[in-house]
């Protein structure tokens, strides 16, 4: 191929891309656009109709047993859910077990309502077609703590034994592509396609914990990574949420945001 | 006369009548939903789509805005909306000319509401967008070209 | 088949009522083509109408190029808090969903 064709190709795929500008002042201007793009797109996303139908599951009688999750103890007391997010995963006295939100739910959905566990596990995330309640009942749990900020203390024996577990698999490398959380995850400024990457060891990469809350191959795109490592129940989960949430003494604690939970990963799904 | 008939001919006028009508059990709803522009959403090109709207050429008019951002990431999801100054707005629509119909949708507006309606739409390329907007029966229209970095109409 | 609720947020400011729906639909274009290479059939809210109480205040018609869980957002004069707005919606299979909320 002449160099001259090579040129013409690239400026084209540029073009394409909406990206010809040279000069700093068209940069900043599709910048600006690309922001208000997503500013309109933050009212309003996936994660609030997952909310309304949370919402209505919470609330409706169902299982074996006919009855609602209105009953169910996330920390807080029954049916106290006002917060009830910002403080999981933490040690619960009547299981014996550090548990998060997810296993918090499915124990109450086996307790309270009479389903067996492989039925309401058998499907973590929605996939096209087949819609996940365990995944519209955590939006709507974790809504009820918006705008609150993150309180993983961490202080009983059972948590921190789950801290340092969390914090090791998230070092560790495994797998067949020999890959840890931290490669992605552990450094400043990476990005995968327009994606960025949260550095997880910092606050401000923190906010993508959101996403990563998700973690079970909920459509983030671990393309290096072979799904196996995220079907759930591979990962310990409730280990490396908990070593996230928590914050040592004087880290200022991250707010929480259902919304920017969800968002964050419609984004990671709509790429 | 009848209560339900007074509601009705309080509630407005055109095309939304019907679907009130049936609301009000007057009229079956299989009736009702006909009105479904078939015609103008299956046109391809901007004058085939404005044929069958009956707005013939609209003129070009500074008091209608094509509203949103000028770039969007995904083409699936493609925030515009309409807003327009021109008085006794009864319709306005969001067309796309490089789409494969050029018809995104439109609204009847009855009394009281504004010309002021955003929604979200996808582009399959970059293109022109245009603003149609119904004020004392005549059309006017107003464009803008939307840059799309990924199409967003099929796979 | 079940649909799903949409979310629909009403509040009134100066004499001006603004209404924002989010709706749960998927709005199939009838191009895409599932992972086996089969084309998925069009399925898309074909009309929509807004009320405020019992008058109506929006009547819409979409097209395949709107959105999937299409978002709408429209402003009338008038409402008061308190007041109900309620929005239908009828779709391309004859599949209908009601959905209402009050005015903040």
């Amino acid at each position: 191929m002449r160099q001259g064709t090579g040129y013409v190709l690239l400026a084209g795929a540029l073009g394409v891309l909406g990206l010809t500008g040279t000069t700093a002042a068209q940069d900043s201007k599709v910048a600006d656009e690309l922001a208000k793009y997503r500013e309109a797109l933050a009212d309003g996303n996936p994660a609030d109709l997952l909310e309304v139908k949370g919402a209505a599951l919470w609330a409706e009688k169902r299982g074996p047993k006919n009855a609602s999750l209105e009953q169910c103890d996330f920390g807080l007391g029954p049916g106290k859910l006002d917060g009830a997010y910002a403080q999981l995963p933490r040690y619960f006295k009547d299981t014996g077990k550090v548990m998060d939100v997810e296993s918090r739910l499915v124990h109450c959905m086996v307790t309270l309502q009479g389903f067996k566990q492989e039925d309401v596990t058998r499907q973590w995330f929605s996939k096209p077609g087949t819609e996940s309640e365990i995944e519209a009942l955590v939006t709507f749990i974790g809504a009820k703590s918006n705008g609150m900020p993150i309180n993983v203390p961490a202080t009983h024996p059972e948590e921190k034994k789950m801290y340092q577990i969390g914090e090791y698999v998230f070092y560790r490398r495994s797998g067949p592509q020999d890959f840890s959380c931290a490669i992605c995850h552990g450094q400043d400024g990476k990005r995968i396609r327009l994606q960025e990457l949260g550095n997880l060891t910092t606050k401000e990469g923190d906010e993508d914990l959101a996403v990563l809350s998700r973690f079970a191959g909920g459509g983030v795109d671990h393309g290096a990574s072979p799904d196996r490592l995220h079907a759930p129940g591979a990962l310990p989960r409730t280990e490396i949420s908990l070593r996230f949430h928590h914050r040592p003494a004087g880290v200022p604690a991250e707010e929480c945001d259902g919304h920017r939970d969800g968002n964050a990963g419609y984004q990671a799904l709509r790429g | 006369m009848n209560n339900q008939r007074r509601n009705v001919l309080k509630s407005g006028s055109g095309a939304a009548l019907l679907s009130v009508l049936a609301a009000a059990g007057i009229i079956r709803p299989g009736m009702a939903f006909a009105d479904w522009n078939k015609a103008a959403f299956e046109a391809k090109s901007m004058a085939d789509t404005l044929k069958a709207l009956g707005a013939g050429s609209p003129a070009e008019s500074k008091d209608v805005q094509v509203t949103g951002p000028d770039i969007a990431e995904n083409g699936a999801v493609v925030p515009v909306g309409v807003s327009s100054t021109l008085p006794n707005v009864t319709m306005v629509a969001i067309l796309i000319e490089k789409n494969p119909n050029a018809l995104a949708a439109s609204f009847t507006l009855p009394e009281g509401t504004l010309a002021n309606v955003q929604t979200r739409v996808k582009m399959g390329q970059t293109s022109n967008v245009y603003a149609l907007v119904k004020s004392d029966g005549k059309f006017f229209m107003a464009t803008k070209e939307i840059k799309v970095t990924l199409g967003g109409c099929g796979g | 088949m079940a649909t799903n609720p949409m979310k629909i947020r009403a509040s009134t400011k100066d004499g001006v009522t603004e209404v924002k729906a989010l709706i749960s639909h998927e709005m199939e274009t009838g191009q895409r083509k599932d992972a086996a290479g089969a084309v998925v059939p069009a399925w898309f809210i074909t009309e929509l109408t807004a009320k405020h109480n019992d008058r109506l205040v929006l009547a819409a018609e979409f097209g395949t190029a709107v959105s999937k869980n299409p978002y709408l957002a429209f402003k009338f004069k008038g409402g008061a808090v308190g007041d109900k707005i309620t929005v239908m919606w009828k779709d391309n299979k004859g599949e209908t969903r009601t959905d209402e909320a009050k005015i903040a």
